[in-house]
């Protein structure tokens, strides 16, 4: 597999915490988050709407996704989250995998999305990957999934591989 | 298990059922006969199973659960085994450990080796021009963050072939 790495120079990303007002007018904090966040989180994908999975993730049930937060909210991972009133309404991750790279994940819940969240959530986990020194970041998304692609692509993303059933894209910090 | 095909005879289920009788041979008095009734009436909708391995943990674990399953039902099963440029085993590696796989639970299988360089489009003319009634391969795999993905084989195979596929993760 041929990773392309984008040509243009790196852009600055917004570093957390932020807080952003959502075109929905609603007051939405963006704050690191680690394994002290767990129950807030899990909280976020036990009410998650199972149409809105992606290649497997979240998983479907509770102790699947308690497995699956133990991977993500590990000490190697970064996390930031997106609070409104208190509870995490969206979820963004940066998961080392075994190449030395990062591979992002990000999900906001159903009655947040289509609002700006995703791409704040985003932008500011690019920040804060840029603050830890980080150097590259793919994700791979559903061929179908346009409003994800564009929303990848508005941040910096580009196509990395298209040969495959998902799409890559990634994005050099 | 409901496919169009011919009913055949199937020599696992017919091993099972020969091995209660042969317990009771001397109180029924002629084996012989009724093993000669068995192998020529035992009707059976057994399936040829193609199974892939090539040398990926989900491939070894497809192997496994195919052979849980085909010991269950009586199928016959052939693992072809081939080179996935994403792992780095070799053949004779991927060859050694199905063998011994098969010896531990005592399974003849046939074994056969896909020699070229795509494995994908070798294994679906195998099962096209043999026959075989089910393909069955290891397919996605989780990134460490968890998304599954499915490897080129796999794609290939899905999009080509004829035959129902099993993904097995």
């Amino acid at each position: 597999m041929t990773r392309d790495c984008p040509d243009e120079p790196p852009a600055e990303f917004p570093r957390p915490p932020r807080t952003v007002t959502d075109r929905e007018g609603r007051a939405v904090t963006i704050d690191p988050a680690d394994a002290t966040d767990r129950a807030d989180v899990l909280e976020m994908y036990l009410s998650f709407d199972p149409s809105d999975r992606a290649q497997g993730i979240p998983p479907a049930n509770e102790s699947a996704i308690e497995n699956w937060l133990d991977t993500i909210l590990g000490e190697d991972s970064l996390n930031v989250v997106a609070r409104h009133d208190g509870s995490v309404v969206g979820h963004a991750t940066l998961v080392p995998d075994r190449k030395g790279e990062h591979e992002l994940a990000i999900f906001v819940l159903q009655s947040f999305q289509g609002a700006g969240i995703g791409t704040n959530l985003v932008e500011t986990l690019l920040g804060l990957g840029q603050e830890q020194g980080l150097e590259r970041v793919w994700l791979t998304v559903e061929r179908w999934n346009d409003p994800a692609i564009a929303l990848y692509r508005k941040v910096g993303f580009e196509t990395s591989n298209a040969e495959s059933f998902e799409i890559e894209m990634a994005v050099q910090l | 298990m409901h496919y169009n095909m011919p009913l055949r005879r199937c020599k696992h289920a017919l091993g099972v059922a020969v091995d209660g009788v042969e317990q009771l041979r001397d109180t029924v008095g002629s084996f012989v006969a009724v093993r000669w009734l068995f192998e020529r009436w035992w009707p059976c909708d057994c399936m040829d199973i193609l199974l892939g391995v090539g040398g990926s943990e989900l491939s070894y674990q497809a192997l496994e659960e195919t052979l849980d399953r085909v010991q269950a039902t009586g199928d016959d099963l052939t693992v072809a085994i081939f080179d996935n440029e994403e792992v780095s085993e070799e053949t004779d590696t991927v060859r050694q450990r199905v063998e011994a796989t098969l010896q531990e639970v005592d399974f003849e299988a046939s074994i056969r080796t896909l020699d070229g360089d795509a494995p994908g489009s070798e294994l679906i003319s195998l099962a096209e021009n043999e026959g075989f009634d089910r393909i069955v391969l290891g397919g996605g795999e989780r990134s460490t963050l968890g998304k599954i993905q499915l490897g080129s084989i796999v794609e290939f195979v899905l999009l080509n072939a004829q035959t129902p596929v099993t993904l097995i993760r």
